[in-house]
């Protein structure tokens, strides 16, 4: 054949390329390529054959051709190409290994393709590669390392695009002397360091992506040589400085993105008259000052995101009505409602949450924006929406709908109107009454694509609307609803997230709520649901987390729990629980969170003592049941989950990785019993509380290093206090009261530097009383009734001891504010302050933040009347 | 009036001449090798072409042709669209119907391959039904 072009490129033709394609010996150019992968293969042997016989090849185009068998060794049979080689394009090819450095130094290469293929690596040449390339891809794949300085040989390169590798340390300065380079891809990269102001020499340069790596300090105020830059995208990085107000004279830019870094201060107001903005996100930064004026009036904007900012003033009125996507959602704003966003003829996304803006909107308004398909007015709590203006026809595209905390005191008629909604939030407002009947109808027989509602902390009543089968997050609770859980909940099998915590459900749960097969937290707790708790869940469970506590379950626990082998939390706690203590949980390696306090549990607590028991456990409650038996330790010795956590190491987590769901839990800490909002991935605690535990504290416990907080009190623990508590050193409340303990405190205790509660009343201690350090905090009611205690902070002075004067705790408790109250306060508030903090700074999820407000009220600290009598005094 | 009769064979002698002049140019000074002719005929009826065309191929074609629709027995095929023929020999040396909606299979023994002095075959974006990539290629 004399065929020197061959091109079936995008033919959909399949199978494996015959060898004979080698006879092609005139070949020039050579495409079977395809933009998707069809099912063509090519072997390492025709492969080579190809390559021997087709020597005057110029253009080889073999994308989404699989190559998947050229591998390892016959990868060097690359070296054979032909030195005329102009253009080798073999995206997507399944290639793998190591490339040698021949390839890039082929005499003649203008352009090299080889993206997308996660295996492929190699080394760039280190010297000598003055190569005519003009083109370089080498994206998604397994290349790494630094990008060596020789890159700056490449005088003729036009197009670098190493996006999505593994390329770190610093962008060599010689790239910067690649003058002809019109596209610069570098993104999703760990490169770091500044970005050089010699990136001004790339005069040609029209698109510069550099987004999704750590570069840091200040972007170089130089873009004003970059004359023909059309695309700049420098978001999620580190970048500090402020915007450069340079970008804004580029009369091609279009495409402008600076998101998710840190920068400072104003944005620009000035702005070239000859502008083609249509991009720009600035969002997720740490910008203020006003909203430019430009944003209203520039005629070729479409996108606009400053949300997640600290902008002020006010929103003004929009002259131009070209914008399709507007996002100012958390920032400081205030102001009035701008009436002129209902004349954005071509809106299809409004996020307006958390703006604090004021006003009285009128809804039906929305009705003017055709294209709308998300708008999130959340968190603007001095806004007045109207919801009962008519709104005739809202834009049938609208899938998107989140008013929550918004105000609203009557359930939205206008819902029933809208045709294609996926996800449904009007959570946090006033909604009273029952659900209307024509949503039951909708949700049921209507909208066939809804995933998600939250109608959670509302005043709603009556019965629950019944989940259809398409939705995954399903959130009623803090309510009124009544009724029960009706057993067609079982036909939502794509549920993800059932929570109908805190309302007033009364019945049984569904026995079918076990085996659906996605659901991964199911949350009834706090209601009135009664029986036994579900009793089959099926192989493969998502189930992480299952919170029944506070109903009034009954019925001995069902064994197929173990088959939940994802569960992280389960809290049964304050139900009617009876049976023994379920130590066959303990082959669950997930499970970090067991409660089952308050229940009428008994029997004594064993663990097998394989080190695998419950290698995860975190916090564990058995308070206020009737165990009885020695001290559990055959299950303490092996928590390895309290043992060695460090917080430094491990960063401040929190448990869950859910958008939508919280996993919290009430325990008792400092003597208060609390709910905790978010879990530390840190927090440690045991509570065997008010049980019948006999014996004494074995040694072992002093293993449980990370412990934070240790709770035995009311029991019939004997013996004395071990000195290996002293190795706790993290905790911070320490309960032993109300016990048969005998003998001194051990002085090492006062090594406990975090100790904020210490109670050891009700025992038979004696001896002094260890001072210094945090035992210098405690006060009277730590000792009290132990007859044989002396010393400070109790009257009773030491024989043979010579003890300061105790008249300033009289004055202090005159006062009303002494130094326990102090010292309590502050232990408490830097709970309290670890865990808000935490939750604002390390989340980093726009959910958590348009959120935060709300759970700041959900933090909140509950006194339960069997834990609270010893403490109120203290309180008081 | 009366000189119009009396043009009229003049008139007609041209429109003899003119026809004679179409005709030979058309089929006696045909440059198409007829063998190369029949071959692409047959290629041409081996396919349909689709008018409703995939959007997702059409993005990526830069201008979409129907260009084997231009293809009649009674033209000269070096001036078919897509062909090109040798100067000299007036063999076919360059096939080009790439973006051009055919859809159909693509047999071994498709009268493409007699084509025996293709320099260049270009048949990109078109639909061949998953034909077998060993069917197509026999070389």
């Amino acid at each position: 054949m004399s065929l020197t072009h061959l091109n079936l490129s995008n033919t959909d033709i399949i199978g494996n390329i015959p060898s004979t394609i080698s006879h092609l010996s005139k070949l020039e150019s050579l495409d079977l390529s395809s933009y998707r992968q069809v099912g063509l293969e090519l072997n390492s042997f025709t492969w080579k054959k190809l390559i021997h016989n087709a020597t005057n090849l110029e253009e080889i185009y073999l994308d989404s051709v699989n190559m998947s068998s050229i591998k390892g060794s016959s990868l060097s049979m690359f070296n054979n190409l032909s030195s005329s080689l102009v253009t080798l394009s073999l995206a997507f090819t399944g290639l793998q290994g190591n490339l040698s450095t021949d390839i890039f130094s082929l005499p003649n290469l203008q352009g090299l393709e080889l993206s997308s293929n996660q295996n492929l690596g190699g080394q760039f040449p280190k010297s000598n590669w003055s190569t005519p390339l003009r083109h370089l891809g080498l994206s998604s794949s397994a290349f790494s390392g630094e990008i060596p300085y020789s890159i700056g040989q490449l005088k003729s390169l036009t197009q670098l695009v190493l996006s999505s590798c593994s390329f770190d340390g610093m962008v060599p300065l010689s790239l910067w002397n690649l003058t002809q380079l019109k596209y610069l891809d570098l993104s999703q990269n760990k490169l770091n360091s500044e970005i050089s102001p010699l990136l001004s020499n790339l005069a040609h340069l029209t698109s510069c992506d550099l987004r999704g790596n750590s570069f840091s300090g200040k972007i170089p105020n130089i873009y004003g040589n970059l004359t023909k830059l059309e695309f700049l995208d420098l978001s999620y990085n580190k970048l500090e400085s402020q915007v450069p107000s340079s970008l804004f004279h580029l009369s091609h830019l279009s495409n402008l993105d600076l998101s998710s870094n840190k920068l400072l201060g104003p944005i620009p107001i000035e702005i070239t008259k000859h502008s083609k903005l249509s991009y720009v996100g600035l969002g997720y930064n740490m910008l203020n000052g006003t909203i430019p004026h430009w944003c209203y009036y520039l005629s070729s904007l479409l996108f606009l995101h400053l949300g997640y900012n600290r902008l002020t003033g006010s929103i003004g009125e929009f002259s131009t009505y070209s914008l399709q996507y507007l996002v100012l959602s958390k920032n400081n704003l205030h102001g009035h409602f701008p009436n002129s966003i209902f004349e954005l003829q071509n809106l299809n996304h409004l996020h307006l949450s958390s703006t604090n803006l004021s006003g009285v909107v009128e809804f039906h308004q929305f009705s003017k924006l055709k294209k709308l398909t998300f708008l999130n007015l959340s968190h603007n709590s001095f806004v007045s929406i109207n919801i009962d203006s008519s709104a005739d026809s809202m834009s049938p595209y609208l899938y998107s709908l989140d008013l929550s905390s918004t105000n609203i005191n009557s359930f939205p008629k206008f819902l029933a109107r809208l045709p294609n909604l996926k996800t449904l939030d009007i959570s946090y407002n006033n909604i009273h009454g029952k659900i209307p009947k024509w949503f039951h109808k909708k949700l049921l027989n209507s909208w066939e694509n809804i995933q998600y509602i939250d109608l959670s902390f509302n005043k709603l009543q009556g019965d629950l609307p019944i989940p259809p089968s398409g939705l995954q997050y399903f959130l009623l609770s803090n309510n009124n609803f009544t009724g029960d859980i009706s057993s067609t909940f079982c036909n939502a099998s794509s549920l993800k997230v059932l929570n109908l915590a805190d309302n007033k459900l009364k019945g049984m749960i569904p026995k079918c709520l076990g085996t659906l097969p996605s659901l991964s937290v199911l949350d009834l707790q706090m209601n009135n649901l009664y029986g036994s708790m579900p009793r089959t869940f099926s192989k493969e469970n998502s189930f992480a987390t299952i919170k029944l506590n506070g109903n009034k379950l009954e019925g001995p626990l069902p064994e197929s729990l173990i088959l939940c082998t994802k569960l992280e939390v389960l809290d049964l706690g304050d139900n009617n629980i009876e049976d023994t203590f379920p130590n066959w949980l303990e082959i669950l390696q997930e499970l970090q969170v067991l409660s089952l306090r308050s229940n009428k549990l008994h029997g004594t607590i064993t663990c097998s003592s394989t080190k695998h028991s419950f290698p995860k456990l975190r916090i564990f409650d058995v308070s206020n049941n009737n165990f009885s038996g020695p001290f559990p330790t055959s299950c303490i010795k092996n928590f390895q989950g309290m043992r060695n956590l460090n917080d430094n190491q491990i960063g401040l987590h929190y448990m869950g990785n859910s958008d939508y769901y919280n996993d919290y839990v009430v325990v008792t800490m400092k003597g208060l019993s609390m709910e905790l909002t978010k879990i530390l991935v840190t927090f440690t605690t045991i509570d065997l509380s008010n049980n019948m535990f006999e014996g004494e504290i074995p040694k072992v416990i002093g293993e449980l290093n990370s412990l934070k907080g240790l709770n035995l009190s009311n029991n019939g623990i004997a013996g004395n206090i071990p000195q290996s508590l002293s190795y706790l050193k993290n905790l911070e409340w320490l309960d032993l009261s109300r016990n048969q303990l005998r003998g001194e405190i051990p002085m090492a205790l006062t090594n406990l530097n975090f100790l904020s509660f210490l109670n050891l009343s009700q025992n038979h201690l004696e001896g002094i009383i260890p001072t210094g350090k945090q035992f210098d905090t405690f006060g009277n009611d730590s000792y009290e009734g132990n007859a044989m205690l002396c010393g400070f902070p109790l009257s009773k002075s030491c024989k043979n001891e010579d003890w300061p004067p105790h008249s300033t705790s009289e004055d202090e408790k005159e006062s009303g504010f002494g130094w326990k109250a102090v010292v309590i306060g502050y232990g408490c508030g830097a709970i309290f302050g670890i865990l808000l903090g935490c939750q604002v700074f390390l989340t980093g999820k726009p959910r958590w933040l348009a959120r935060f407000v709300e759970h700041m009220f959900n933090i909140r600290l509950k006194r339960r009347n069997n834990r609270a009598n010893a403490n109120r005094r203290r309180m008081n | 009036m009366g000189s119009f009769f009396i043009l009229l064979p003049y008139f007609t002698f041209h429109l003899f001449l003119f026809l004679l002049f179409t005709h030979f140019t058309s089929y006696t000074f045909s440059l198409c090798n007829l063998h190369d002719k029949s071959a692409l005929l047959q290629f041409k009826n081996s396919f349909s072409v689709n008018n409703s065309s995939q959007p997702d191929i059409e993005s990526r074609c830069s201008s979409f042709s129907f260009k084997i629709e231009s293809w009649k027995n009674s033209t000269d095929c070096c001036k078919w669209d897509g062909v090109k023929c040798d100067t000299m020999s007036g063999y076919v040396i360059d096939l080009d119907l790439s973006c051009n909606n055919l859809k159909g299979e693509l047999h071994p023994n498709s009268t493409v391959f007699q084509l025996r002095h293709l320099e260049q075959l270009n048949l990109a974006f078109n639909d061949f039904f998953a034909s077998s990539v060993h069917l197509v290629l026999v070389i």
